[in-house]
């Protein structure tokens, strides 16, 4: 972040702001995807912050705060344009392990990684958004709570919660997987 | 699931695996078009919203494909005529024509974004680009661009930031065929004044401007030059001085700012968007100002009124008949009455919750040249109750218009 760039931008520059989108736009659009999983959702939510940072410039009063600040704006809009879907929402059955016992690394992996995406898409978006903030953005629990505008303890017992959901969920969905399986045997 | 495997790393790893970071197409020009326009709001009042942002941008799914900038235009060769000197814009006789629209598109790179002005059928035929070539710049601020009255003729106003942070500030004319560019050679005399035009008197003389000096903001006001080399400044307006509010802190002065829009059609009077004193609050902190309203004056700058209640964008464009000022607010249209301030919605009667602004009236006053947001911006024209939708442009993610008067088709 060019904090030039900030407080040229702060003072009305577009041709400032236009750069500074351009230099957040990927890493708004990776966590806005992440937070609301679905493409669509996500370049309203980028929109709406981006559009909103320029016109509320004025009222970051530390410009070296402006990627933090920008983060919030984009929790916002995640949480607006979650509220605003009205697109039908394609429904994906989940997938049954491959069979039999013996699986390759690769495979092992890629499992995993499906079983986290199912526990993940089964949270609700504010779950989702404390767990992108602490895992992906790898915000301290003090700076992911300001981001949110919660009290610090809030946040802690908000990512426990999600923490336990996502769990809960995939191991549901491995019981299921089970299930199917023997009686697929 | 391998319980002993931590899943806070799992996440971490699953995060980095799975976060699409990818830029969509034109995604980024979308959004800086729609910012190009919009005013930033006062600080204080930017710093009140900042917490709780509520945006209003809605989300319209119409059966539209994405945005995919134009990086260019088809320019067609004219058959007209050049005047040779340059004409003024005086009112031409008989009844107002629809004529071409006056449209702005973008050509982005990757250090870059340059304006580029065309004009266009009310159905989206027949572009012409207005300059030999785009003006490319890495520092642009403001650009706008007008018709003249009688249509053969368009203002354009560019400021560019340098590279040691001041401002340059041009103010030219172009015929409708793109042909006959030339600039008014008095507006960089008024330096480290800065000039913004943006419209025509009725008869065609004076170019109504909004002079501002960052660091010396008592310059800042709405301003006339002449229409033949911008010379003859006269000050038309002085905006109250503006402070923002650091919680019980002293205020500290930035700079009060009037904005144009249009003349009156009979040339008296001015409609702009203007700064508002209010009363000092009561327990004694700072006297709190509020941008963004409608106001009128009188050409010789007395009069000054605001007009309703509307806070409003940076758009405030007289009505053919003289009766109402069309504005935007809160991606919202109205016509506000001038005698009597109350404002009529303009929607979109099959959409009447589609964010719209940019907006200008036809010749005739009978329909309106508008921007409609939604996951990107085109712009459409309608008539006054919401009927006859019709687009203008297609995928093209564009700026600032106008509609003039000047004849259909190439």
């Amino acid at each position: 972040m060019d904090r030039d760039l900030v407080l040229r931008a702060r003072d009305g520059d577009h041709d400032a702001f236009s750069r500074l989108a351009a230099g957040s736009l990927g890493r708004l659009n990776g966590v806005a995807r992440l937070i609301v999983h679905d493409h669509l959702l996500a370049e309203d939510a980028v929109q709406d912050a981006l559009v909103g940072a320029w016109r509320d410039l004025r009222g970051l009063r530390d410009p070296d705060r402006f990627d933090a600040w920008l983060n919030r704006l984009l929790i916002r809009a995640c949480q607006n344009a979650a509220k605003r879907d009205w697109r039908r929402r394609i429904v994906e059955l989940p997938l049954g392990l491959t069979d039999g016992p013996a699986i390759s690394d690769v495979q092992a992996t890629l499992a995993m990684s499906d079983e986290l995406e199912r526990g993940l898409r089964d949270l609700t978006i504010d779950q989702r958004t404390v767990l992108v903030l602490t895992y992906y953005l790898d915000l301290p629990l003090a700076e992911a709570a300001a981001t949110l505008g919660i009290p610090l303890g809030t946040m802690k017992s908000r990512l426990n919660r999600a923490i336990s959901a996502l769990r809960a969920s995939i191991e549901a969905d491995a019981r299921h997987t089970v299930l199917t399986s023997e009686r697929l045997a | 699931m391998n319980a002993t495997r931590d899943l806070d790393q799992l996440l971490r790893d699953h995060f980095g695996d799975r976060a699409d970071q990818a830029v969509l197409d034109g995604q980024l020009d979308g959004i800086l078009l729609q910012t190009a326009d919009l005013r930033q709001r006062p600080g204080w009042l930017a710093a009140l919203r900042s917490p709780s942002m509520t945006t209003r941008a809605i989300a319209i799914r119409a059966a539209v494909p994405r945005v995919v900038w134009l990086a260019a235009l088809v320019a067609l060769t004219l058959a007209v005529l050049l005047a040779g000197a340059f004409v003024a814009g005086g009112r031409p006789a008989g009844p107002p024509l629809n004529g071409r629209l006056l449209i702005k598109t973008w050509e982005a790179t990757s250090s870059t974004v340059r304006s580029i002005f065309y004009t266009v059928d009310p159905d989206g035929s027949h572009p012409v680009q207005l300059r030999p070539g785009p003006v490319e710049t890495a520092g642009r601020m403001l650009d706008g661009a007008q018709w003249s009255r009688d249509g053969k003729t368009i203002l354009l106003s560019e400021s560019f930031l340098n590279a040691d942070m001041t401002t340059t500030s041009t103010v030219s004319v172009v015929n409708a065929d793109g042909g006959g560019y030339r600039t008014f050679s008095m507006v960089g005399s008024y330096a480290p004044l800065n000039l913004a035009c943006s419209d025509w008197s009725p008869d065609g003389t004076r170019v109504l401007c909004e002079g501002w000096n960052y660091p010396d903001p008592s310059r800042n006001g709405l301003y006339t030059i002449n229409s033949t080399d911008g010379g003859d400044l006269v000050r038309v307006t002085t905006p109250p001085e503006s402070h923002e509010v650091h919680g019980s802190s002293s205020p500290t002065q930035t700079g009060g700012r009037d904005i144009p829009g249009t003349y009156s059609p009979d040339g008296m009077m001015i409609a702009f968007v203007g700064a508002i004193a209010v009363a000092p609050a009561t327990d004694g902190t700072a006297r709190i100002e509020r941008q963004d309203g409608l106001m009128v004056v009188n050409t010789d700058g007395t009069g000054r009124r605001r007009v309703g209640a509307l806070v409003i964008g940076d758009r405030a464009e007289w009505s053919p008949d003289g009766r109402s000022i069309l504005v935007s607010s809160q991606g919202r249209l109205y016509s506000v009455d001038v005698a009597t301030a109350a404002a009529t919605p303009l929607t979109i009667k099959d959409q009447p919750d589609a964010s719209l602004g940019l907006a200008s009236w036809s010749p005739d006053g009978a329909r309106i040249l508008f921007g409609r947001y939604g996951g990107g911006l085109d712009f459409y024209t309608m008539r006054l109750d919401g009927t006859d939708l019709i687009r203008v442009t297609t995928d093209a993610g564009v700026g600032a218009t106008d509609w003039g008067t000047h004849p259909l088709g190439d």
